[in-house]
Order: structure tokens, then C-alpha cells, then sequence
């Protein structure tokens, strides 16, 4: 049975049921309201952003539910992303925190690990003076501040 | 396309997440992330206990196997290690910290800027301070070469060998029934017994009592050389912190005896045709190994 999802922009998306249901808020939303035809509001979500997770889902709708505690053997966690997923991810800044924000809100587990490694990617092997360019941080730190960091970490340069 | 005001996307990240991605990137990356602005520094350096913690934890800086430490395993339920335990568990590490600063200051020195600013503290107070150490001394680890001290004085094959690195000694025990204990500094023995008429199969140490045991029936012997007859040939030992000691003998035999009371806790008798190799005790558990010819 198809779900209809409305986003911010009160823009209406169908998908299949099991695609939604990637999402565990919609999920959780689903089983407690019941099967019904009317809409699911995304109130958080705009469009352009929706249209992305949905591709997602549709994508990974015949994945197996990962059951993962990551406290249990976090060391087991890598940073590698599927082929898929890391074009999926080829997207501008914007989009990418975007796409972050929204699985984090529906509660899309996968997702949210895939976009979290892809900035986390980005800031790999990057100095303090790339990252700011990289995400526009500006450097609020006096010249003496910034000396005397530096020398703190003298020690653990090129580990 | 135009863009009109760059934003700063990645510092309104709720916190939550922005550990998500911190917890993702190496170390050298999160000493970048510290060094970008105000906001990333408190981020990263103020949440010592969560965040650092986990850090230590995914690197294998701490115990991450409650069965390994039993005393802190409840009932199946993770309990956090404090700092302090944590730095008991690993004494060997202030020592290298010791030795790769002395290494660090020197070649800050020969080089041109003789800065002292870059004295490095030796303090280990926090669980990112016992991250960043252990990520520099395991780096230095991988890359430099160990050094080679070569104990010579035994006439027999050595059996075993027990470090006591906060004594600074080594032990070891040969076929013969030869025990030696040596500088781990220098590598000058320090000590020959030879009490023992057969080969030293094991040793164990606690609190400041060495003890020995051997093939023939007369050991463990206790420091200071005192010899007590077991009527076992002893083949491995383990000594917990409550004084009990654990042996296994070549009758494949695994005893417990209470060191305070000199009494004896009590006997398991392994497979038939076999001798124990391997035994270790704690509170609530025995666990040996055996083997046979």
C-alpha cells in the first residue's frame, strides 16, 4: 500500500509503504495512527530535500534493518561508503547538511552514517586553514591564542 | 549562480551530530578541528568523559572486553573505568612517555629554536590527554625501532619471564632450575638463585612477593627463598591480588591455595594423561588449559 508524504513546501510525494518505512519516525508514525490515506506531514522537510531521501530509500528499500549498538565493537566501524551511496552523496555543502538533518529528524540510521562520513571525509588530511575555507568558519582566535595552540600540539604534528 | 553570504553549515550542526562526524575523523584531523575556531576547541576538548572516553575505548586504549577485567563486570552490565584504574592497567605507558619526551625535548634542542616552551607535560589527567599519549606512543611505536637489550648469563633454556616494569626488573627462570633477576634498565643481572633442582616453569608477582614454581615437587618457592613443599610439580601459576594463588601441575592437577592462610582452597583434576599449561583465577572463576604430549 502506497504512503503520501507531505514536505514544508506542501509538496505531496507517494512511495511504497516499505520505502517510507526506512524512516523509523514514519514507521513508528504509521503503527500508531493506523493504515490511513491521509498524508504524512514532514513539517521539517523541504522538497528538494524529501525528493533525496526518498531516492535513498528507494535505493536501499531491500536492505537488510541493521540492528547496530555501536558501543559493542565500535572498532568494527569503518569509514568506507558504498559506491552508490558516495555519488548519492556528491551533492553541495548545503544539500549534504540538509540531507543530514532530515535523516537525523526521520530517524534514518544508514543514512544519517553515510552523510556523517562524507563530511567527515571532507575534513580528513585538511589543515585548520582549509577546514575554515572548506565550511566558512571564521577564525575567532587572537594571534597569541593561535601561537600558543600551535605549540601545544607541536608534539603530536604528522601523527 | 550567485551565491550571496557563505554560511557556516557545519557549526550549526546540532552537537549530537557534530560528534557523529568528530568521532569519525583521526586524530590529526580532530587537532585540526581544535585549532579552526572557538566554538570546534570547547566543543572537542570539553566533553572529556563522553567523548574521549568512547575515543579511548574504539582504539583499544582501554579494556573494551568486560570478561578480560571481571572485577568491573556486573551481572553482564559495562561499567565505566575510572582514569586512575585505567592508568594501573597500562603502568608500562608512563614510562614510554617518559622516554619519547626526553627523545622529543632532545631533538627540539639540537634543532635551531631552542624553544622550552615545548616541554611537554607529562601529566595525564584526563581521558583526552590518555588518548593523545597513547596515539603518539603507539605512532612512535610502529615507526621507530625498539631497542634491543640482550640478558645473557643463562646456561639453560629460559622458560619464563616476568616483568616487573615498575620495579624496573626482569626475572627469568631456566630449565636448570636457575632464577635470575635483572635490570630492566641496564640489563645487568642482579640476582642468581638457585634453589630450585628443576626447570622453572613459571613465575607470578603481587604486591612485593615474587614467586617461582618449578618442575619438582619442592615448589613455589617465596621471596626471600623460602621453599615450600606443595608435593606437586608445579608447571604454571596465577596469583591474584587477594594472595590466592593458582597452580597447575604436570599431574594435570589445578590447586588453589590462600597465600595468607596457608591453606588450601581447593583441587580440580584435569583430563586424564595430560598437564596443566596455562591457569588463571579470579574472584568468581577458574579457567586452565592442558595439554599433553
Amino acid at each position: 500500500m502506497p504512503v503520501t508524504l507531505t514536505s514544508l513546501d506542501d509538496v505531496k510525494f507517494t512511495v511504497d509503504k516499505d520505502v517510507a518505512e526506512r524512516s523509523i519516525l514514519i514507521k513508528n508514525m504509521i503503527e500508531d495512527v493506523g493504515e490511513s490515506d491521509s498524508p504524512i506531514p514532514l513539517p521539517n522537510v523541504s522538497s528538494a530535500v524529501l525528493k533525496k531521501v526518498i531516492e535513498y530509500c528507494e535505493h536501499h528499500r531491500n536492505d537488510p534493518v541493521q540492528v547496530q549498538d555501536e558501543t559493542d565493537d565500535p572498532r568494527k566501524r569503518s569509514n568506507d561508503i558504498e559506491e552508490w551511496d558516495m555519488k548519492f552523496m556528491a551533492v553541495d555543502q548545503e544539500m549534504l547538511f540538509e540531507i543530514i538533518l532530515a535523516a537525523n529528524y526521520l530517524d534514518i540510521k544508514p543514512l544519517l552514517d553515510v552523510g556523517c562520513k562524507t563530511v567527515a571525509n571532507i575534513i580528513k588530511g585538511k589543515t585548520p586553514e582549509e577546514i575554515r575555507k572548506t565550511f566558512n568558519i571564521v577564525n575567532d582566535f587572537t594571534p597569541e591564542e593561535e601561537a600558543q595552540i600551535k605549540k601545544e600540539n607541536e608534539w603530536a604534528e604528522d601523527r | 549562480m550567485s551565491k550571496s553570504k557563505p554560511v557556516n553549515l557545519l557549526s550549526r550542526l546540532p552537537t549530537e551530530l557534530a560528534f557523529v562526524i568528530l568521532y569519525q575523523i583521526p586524530y590529526r584531523s580532530l587537532t585540526a578541528m581544535t585549532r579552526v575556531d572557538r566554538y570546534w576547541r570547547t566543543l572537542i576538548l570539553q566533553h572529556d568523559n563522553s567523548f574521549w572516553y568512547r575515543l579511548c575505548q574504539k582504539h583499544g586504549y582501554l579494556p573494551s572486553d568486560p570478561v578480560l577485567f571481571s572485577g568491573h563486570a556486573s551481572g553482564g552490565h559495562k561499567v565505566l573505568i575510572q582514569l586512575g584504574e585505567a592508568l594501573q592497567m597500562r603502568p608500562g605507558l608512563t614510562r614510554a612517555l617518559e622516554q619519547s619526551s626526553k627523545n622529543f625535548e632532545a631533538r627540539i634542542s639540537s634543532s635551531s629554536s631552542p624553544s622550552l616552551d615545548a616541554r611537554i607535560d607529562k601529566r595525564i589527567n584526563t581521558w583526552c590527554r590518555l588518548f593523545e599519549i597513547s596515539t603518539i606512543l603507539e605512532a612512535e611505536w610502529k615507526v621507530g625501532k625498539p631497542t634491543i637489550k640482550e640478558l645473557r648469563g643463562h646456561q639453560d633454556p629460559v622458560l619464563c619471564v616476568k616483568i616487573l616494569p615498575l620495579w624496573d626488573r626482569v626475572v627469568t627462570g631456566d630449565r636448570s632450575g636457575c632464577l635470575k633477576i635483572w635490570c630492566a634498565t641496564t640489563g645487568a643481572c642482579l640476582r642468581t638463585f638457585r634453589q630450585h633442582r628443576m626447570g622453572v616453569s613459571s613465575l607470578v608477582f603481587q604486591k612485593n612477593i615474587l614467586i617461582s614454581g618449578s618442575w619438582i615437587q619442592e615448589a613455589p618457592y617465596l621471596k626471600p627463598q623460602k621453599i615450600v613443599d606443595l608435593g606437586e610439580q608445579v608447571s604454571s601459576m596465577h596469583l591474584t591480588e587477594r594472595m590466592e594463588l593458582a597452580f597447575g601441575t604436570l599431574s594435570g592437577r589445578v590447586k588453589i591455595i590462600s597465600l595468607k592462610t596457608v591453606s588450601s582452597l581447593g583441587t580440580f583434576i584435569g583430563p586424564a594423561g595430560t598437564y596443566c599449561n596455562a591457569v588463571s583465577l579470579s574472584e568468581s572463576r577458574l579457567e586452565a588449559a592442558f595439554g599433553s604430549q
